[in-house]
């Protein structure tokens, strides 16, 4: 394994309040440049899947990711691959922030999406259907009284 | 293929770090699914939907918050201390939010107009469960038994499938090389025991191996669908076997 180990950088970067960018897979060439004007330091590395999803060490995946790894001065600062970007805010680079959100796009997934659509439908199906089978407030008596 | 590689394509290893980590993970995650449980059986139905919705959309609040380097006191401590990094990474408390919406899901099916004339067919036998007869169906719906089926292996087997696969898992399934032969057998070990609970045994036995079927599949979110597996299984069981 080359580089940092997927464990400590995020766990790291997470610490420092990092922000992530998803939304469609770039090529890093054009962001490698855009950080190697002096400010930033980079490294790229390729990391094997299980290196990235971190469960399994054990050769069954052979799937190969490209991961630009970001250091200021010492310090970490980011984690960028082609499809998703962390970038540590500690940085305080606004340039950086909006080069990165402009080829990355506004960091919401469709997942989140999903989540919230499901969770309002279930709320409208108990809110329009359901009746309170008990007394809310009759049973948190009876606990207060035990 | 070397004799070393030949080993290590067929026997699971796990990190130390990693092994810490699911245990505390899958603790936390028992403690989330049992305290669920347990508002459910005290306060019913109705009341514990709108709790575990209103929880779940916190939950993406905060996770969405979490994403965009907001520090939230106690929830970002808790998640490097409990979250897998890659869930860190694209999805914090994302095994929280599954297990919320397998339990929503169990919880709101006989809500569902149509479905609800369905329910109504299940019959609420608590003389053959151990659950049941103890708090002899106190106020309970007909799908109340099938609900509490679907959610305890959710909470319990799925841990200890977790925690003993990581510990003492050595075989991995053919058609899933992320989980052990040892942890699916665990699981289906406590799933039947959690299940017999609320189901005789033989209807225990057929929705533990669903469940542990449904929990050895890869690119499938256990959490999610255990507690529907076990509850449709229960269902169809109460209708038609008993």
């Amino acid at each position: 394994m080359s580089g940092p180990s997927y464990y400590e950088l995020n766990k790291e970067l997470f610490k420092k309040n990092l922000v992530r960018y998803s939304w469609r897979p770039q090529g890093l060439d054009e962001i490698e440049a855009f950080l190697k004007d002096g400010r930033y330091r980079t490294e790229k590395i390729t990391r094997h899947l299980w290196d990235t999803t971190w469960y399994v060490r054990d050769g069954s995946f052979l799937v190969l990711e490209d991961t630009l790894v970001v250091y200021k001065g010492d310090r970490k600062v980011g984690d960028i691959t082609g499809s998703k970007a962390f970038i540590s805010k500690e940085i305080g680079d606004e340039r950086l922030f909006n080069f990165i959100k402009e080829r990355y796009g506004k960091p919401i997934s469709a997942r989140t999406a999903a989540f919230v659509f499901f969770t309002l439908t279930l709320f409208a199906i108990t809110l329009l259907f359901a009746r309170p089978d008990r007394d809310f407030f009759e049973i948190l008596r009876g606990l207060i009284r035990i | 293929m070397s004799k070393k590689s030949e080993k290590s394509s067929t026997i699971l290893q796990f990190p130390e770090e990693q092994k810490i980590l699911e245990l505390g993970r899958k603790s936390f995650h028992t403690l989330i699914g049992s305290t669920v449980i347990t508002i459910f059986i005290i306060f019913g139905r109705y009341y514990t939907t709108l709790i575990v919705l209103t929880a779940l959309l916190v939950g993406i609040l905060l996770s969405e918050l979490a994403l965009r380097g907001v520090r939230i006191p106690v929830i970002t401590d808790a998640l490097v201390v409990f979250d897998r990094p890659e869930d860190i990474r694209f999805r914090p408390g994302f095994g929280v939010m599954t297990l919320f919406v397998g339990f929503t899901t169990v919880l709101v099916f006989p809500y569902i107009p149509l479905v609800s004339t369905l329910v109504q067919g299940i019959p609420l036998d608590c003389r053959n469960s151990i659950l049941g007869s103890a708090i002899r169906c106190w106020k309970m719906d007909q799908w109340a038994l099938v609900t509490i089926g679907g959610m305890l292996p959710a909470a319990f087997a799925d841990s200890a499938s977790t925690i003993g696969g990581v510990y003492l898992g050595k075989h991995k399934w053919p058609h899933n090389k992320r989980k052990s032969i040892e942890g699916s057998l665990l699981n289906l070990f406590f799933a039947i025991a959690v299940i017999s609970l609320v189901a005789p045994l033989r209807l225990a036995v057929i929705a533990g191996f669903f469940v542990m079927l449904v929990e050895s599949m890869p690119h499938v979110d256990d959490n999610m669908n255990i507690p529907i597996v076990s509850a449709t299984v229960l269902a169809i069981g109460f209708m038609f076997l008993i």
